[in-house]
């Protein structure tokens, strides 16, 4: 570990401890923060909401007792308006009525009432006073018509009273049947005609008054139109009684009520800051209104009649009140929309002139208050909202500063705590890296007094105990390495003991052989031989020292060289396991002995003698045939017992016969289920593939063993040998290296080319051929031994000579000169020469391991001879 | 090898048949050192000879020189196809002036 790894680590402790408890606290902090900000927020919304929900449902409570307030003080100005102007006429009407009644008393009975003259108008006079006028038919009126003013003029003090006491009465006065007039009123100045200063005639019969007056009943008061005074040019109404005398009407009694005065009243009517009322006749003319402009304002030019008019509202009102209704209590205020403007409206009726006072108010007026308050509120709870948004700020505000200072305050408790914490572990890390690097003698010293110092302490114990479980792994590691490196030389050595069957005999062509070893451990004690003891015998041998491994191994090599040095013949092979057996047998405390099979083939007649010392069992394949176990007697185990007898078995071998010899390690080989792979199996191996090379044979009885043993560990040594004879086929001679054999070979060669079918000419030139090199190596070689052979491929055919002499390469010689004269040409040197133009290949190589020549001839038939 | 001789005077003629290889020929050369003394014309038919290896081409160099030597002459005659390739791959059919 490193430096920069160390520091990670240290880090990472207090780092974690910190983040831990920033976690926790943190995290704590903000959910408090952010319920009690939620909390905040949400009390916000409720208080600003209920603040707008209040200030509206105050302001529509209110609205709608101002619309109450304004409607009552409507209907009341309304009806208040309308007794006031009814009082009026009431009073007008009673003076009507007085007047009406003292008249009739005085027709009924004038001798009552004594003669009273009635002056006449004072000219220019203003002042009020009763006033005599006549029409133009009594300019000489008769006794009685004299009589009866004079009776009647007992009303001048009434008539001046009525006049006088109400100033809305403008005049008072009774006029006849007959045409006397009295009045009482203050424009004396006006009865006389302004040009020529003389007293005007009245004509009351002209006079709309006159003439409702004479439509009505006895004692039945009735009011004209409104009519302009005459005098003074001002509205007026007339309210007349006729007077009936004796069932027939005699004068007309009546008081001219100036309108003004209910006009005033009207005008001055105030309802609100911008409310209005006004006065409507019988035909739904307005007559006053406090209004100067819009529909209801007062018009002198021409009155239209209001229950008419377009505004459906405005009319329906105009009409229910002329019907003498009274604007309804209860309910919705009535409202109606008046020159565009939304306007409550009240009404009441006056009964006695069949008239009507309304009063309207501006809507907008009437719930301003209303408004202001609502808005008034929702300012208030803005306010309070604000307010309290200022504070969650605040609040958040300080939030953030205790969340600031938490951060620092946990972030130096938590570094400080992951110090404490990690700065033991640190220790205890940087102290096994020194074990690590230094080997287990380091001993960690940690005083926490917690399971830290625990860990230290079992560190140490574990430290010792690696120490030594080191310190003797290392001294057997190194036995074990020691011991495996010799057990290599020695397998390796043992490999080297053994020989190979493919490179062993090159030039024999009499057998082929191929064997195997395979050590179950790294060495082991089977071991096969071969060897040839002379030029026409091939020993063979395959052996098994009892155990396996090294003691197997030492006994083994014992066995091996005993065994060869002592086979020389076929004669008295017996003799010669007899001899062996004597060998091993001393000095062999430790009881060690070897099954072994030994035998000898003559490879001229094919003869086989063999001892089978307590070994596996022959395996023979006739040519043709299928492989067999040789049924034989066998005989004892070498180095068992001093002294045993051998017994010596010989069958004979065709060319093509094969021979297997193994060790007890093919047969007792396990599979996994610890079964034996068996001779039953071993035979059917063999006759169940077609190999016929040795070499193929040991490969397919290998295979199908390893396939039997599946994963199972090799048990014993497994050493196979398998030989096939060949016969004697193909060996022209052998034999001593001395000249004189020519005849025999020549016969040889002619006899094996003519059955190959070869020509007569090329016969020729092949005998020449062998002449020549056999010629040679007799003569010039040195050797003492040679071989010839021939083999047949196809069309063509090999003579091989093989010889012990001295190396010589015949075709490094130089061509002879064919040219020169005959006395100058070498006797030698022509032979080779013959050969190389006559056969189709030459060459030669000297084999060192074996210490010989090899020349080889090639010649092919040949169609066409030249 | 049959070696059959006709002598006549100082003219003989030697009829080969078989072989004449490193067995045979030193019978050749046996028969050419004894009857060669006073010949002066050597006739060797070669008609019946199988072949002739360069043992046999030895003798018939030697006896050629021989015959030079003694101011004789020796010819070659009646050659069989083999004989003839041996001299001819040997230059022996110009040496020896065959026909």
């Amino acid at each position: 570990m490193n430096i920069g790894g160390k520091m990670k680590k240290k880090r990472s402790i207090t780092r974690k401890i910190t983040g831990l408890l920033l976690t926790l606290s943190l995290s704590t902090l903000v959910l408090t923060g952010a319920v009690s900000a939620a909390g905040f927020y949400y009390m916000k919304n409720i208080s600003g909401h209920n603040s707008r929900e209040l200030g509206q449902s105050a302001a529509e409570s209110a609205e709608k007792a101002l619309e109450e307030a304004a409607c009552e003080r409507l209907r009341t100005i309304a009806a208040e308006k309308a007794l006031y102007i009814e009082e009026r006429f009431c009073e007008a009407e009673a003076y009507v009525q007085g007047i009406a009644a003292l008249a009739e008393k005085i027709y009924e009975e004038p001798e009552s009432y004594p003669d009273r003259e009635v002056p006449l108008p004072i000219k220019g006079s203003d002042v009020l006073a009763v006033q005599l006028l006549r029409s133009e038919n009594l300019v000489n009126p008769s006794e009685e018509q004299l009589e009866e003013v004079l009776k009647l003029g007992n009303l001048q003090e009434l008539l001046v009273q009525y006049s006088a006491n109400n100033e809305m009465v403008s005049s008072a006065f009774l006029a006849t049947e007959t045409g006397w007039v009295l009045v009482a009123d203050c424009t004396a100045y006006s009865k006389y005609d302004q040009t020529t200063g003389a007293l005007l005639f009245f004509e009351a019969e002209d006079r709309p008054w006159f003439q409702i007056a004479g439509e009505a009943g006895p004692r039945e008061t009735v009011y004209t139109d409104v009519v302009k005074d005459l005098h003074r040019g001002s509205d007026s109404v007339f309210c007349v009684q006729p007077v009936f005398h004796n069932g027939r009407r005699v004068a007309v009694a009546g008081v001219n009520s100036y309108l003004e005065k209910v006009q005033d009243a009207v005008l001055h009517t105030s309802v609100g800051e911008t409310g209005c009322a006004f006065l409507v006749n019988q035909d739904g003319q307005i007559m006053a209104s406090s209004e100067t402009e819009g529909t209801i304002a007062e018009s002198t030019e021409k009155r239209l009649d209001l229950r008419m008019s377009e505004n459906e509202a405005l009319a329906r009102a105009v009409k229910d009140v002329l019907q003498g209704k009274t604007s309804p209590e209860e309910g919705d205020p009535e409202t109606l929309v008046l020159d565009g403007k939304e306007v409550y409206l009240a009404y009441a009726p006056l009964a006695k002139l069949g008239w009507g006072v309304l009063t309207v108010m501006d809507a907008e007026e009437v719930i301003a208050p209303a408004e202001a308050d609502k808005e008034q509120i929702l300012e208030l709870s803005e306010a309070v909202t604000q307010k309290q948004e200022k504070t969650i700020r605040t609040m958040l505000s300080a939030f953030a500063v205790v969340f600031g200072i938490s951060v620092l305050i946990v972030s130096a408790v938590g570094m400080l705590f992951g110090r404490h914490i990690a700065e033991p572990v640190q220790r205890l890390t940087e102290n096994v890296r020194k074990i690590g690097e230094g080997g287990p003698e380091h001993h960690i010293r940690i005083d926490t007094g917690d399971e830290i110092e625990e860990l230290g302490n079992a560190f140490n114990s574990m430290t010792a105990q690696m120490k030594s479980y080191v310190d003797n792994l290392t001294r057997v590691t190194a036995e074990k390495e020691r011991i495996r490196t010799e057990l290599q030389l020695a397998a390796a050595l043992q490999a080297d003991m053994l020989p190979d069957g493919r490179t062993a005999f090159p030039d024999r062509k009499e057998f082929t052989l191929a064997a195997s070893m395979t050590p179950a451990k790294s060495v082991g004690g089977d071991f096969y031989d071969f060897f040839l003891p002379d030029r026409e015998h091939l020993a063979l041998v395959v052996a098994d020292v009892s155990g396996k491994g090294i003691p197997a191994a030492l006994f083994m090599v014992v066995a091996k060289t005993v065994i060869r040095s002592h086979i020389t013949s076929t004669e008295n092979l017996a003799e010669a396991a007899e001899k062996i057996n004597t060998l091993l047998c001393r000095d062999n405390r430790s009881g060690m002995f070897v099954t072994a099979w030994l035998g000898v083939l003559n490879l001229a007649d094919g003869t086989l003698t063999f001892v089978n010392a307590g070994h596996c069992r022959l395996l023979i394949r006739r040519t043709g045939g299928r492989y067999e176990y040789l049924a034989e007697p066998g005989s004892f185990v070498l180095a068992g017992i001093e002294g045993v007898k051998y017994r010596q078995t010989s069958i004979c071998l065709a060319p093509g016969d094969i021979l297997f010899q193994y060790t007890d390690g093919v047969t007792e080989a396990n599979d996994e289920a610890g079964r034996l792979y068996g001779e039953t199996r071993l035979e059917q191996c063999l006759n169940g593939g077609t190999a016929a090379a040795p070499e193929d044979i040991l490969a397919l009885v290998w295979e199908n063993v390893a396939e039997f043993q599946g994963k199972s560990e090799q048990f014993d040594d497994i050493t196979m040998l398998a030989v096939r004879y060949n016969g004697n086929a193909g060996i022209c001679y052998r034999g001593r290296a001395d000249s004189g054999k020519l005849p025999e070979i020549s016969a040889y060669l002619e006899e094996a080319f003519t059955r190959h079918s070869f020509g007569q000419t090329e016969i020729r030139k092949v005998l020449v051929a062998a002449d020549e090199i056999y010629s040679n190596i007799c003569r010039y070689s040195g050797a003492s031994e040679m071989t010839i052979s021939c083999e047949f491929s196809g069309p063509e055919a090999r003579i091989s000579f093989t010889d012990n002499g001295v190396p010589y390469n015949p075709l490094e010689n130089p061509e002879p000169d064919l040219n020169a004269e005959a006395r100058e040409r070498p006797i030698g040197g022509l032979g080779i020469y013959i050969v190389r133009k006559t056969m189709d290949k030459v060459t030669y190589q000297y084999e060192y391991a074996q210490k010989q020549n090899h020349l080889i001839i090639t010649k092919k038939k040949e169609e066409n001879y030249v | 090898m049959e070696i059959n001789r006709e002598k006549d005077g100082d003219k003989l003629i030697l009829r080969l048949s078989g072989r004449l290889d490193s067995t045979t020929s030193p019978e050749l050369s046996k028969v050419v050192d004894k009857e060669l003394g006073e010949v002066q014309d050597l006739r060797l038919d070669l008609e019946k000879l199988d072949y002739i290896s360069s043992a046999g081409l030895r003798v018939l160099l030697a006896a050629y020189k021989k015959m030079q030597a003694a101011d004789g002459r020796m010819t070659v005659c009646n050659t069989g196809e083999n004989v003839r390739e041996v001299f001819k791959i040997t230059g022996f059919d110009r040496t020896l002036g065959l026909k």
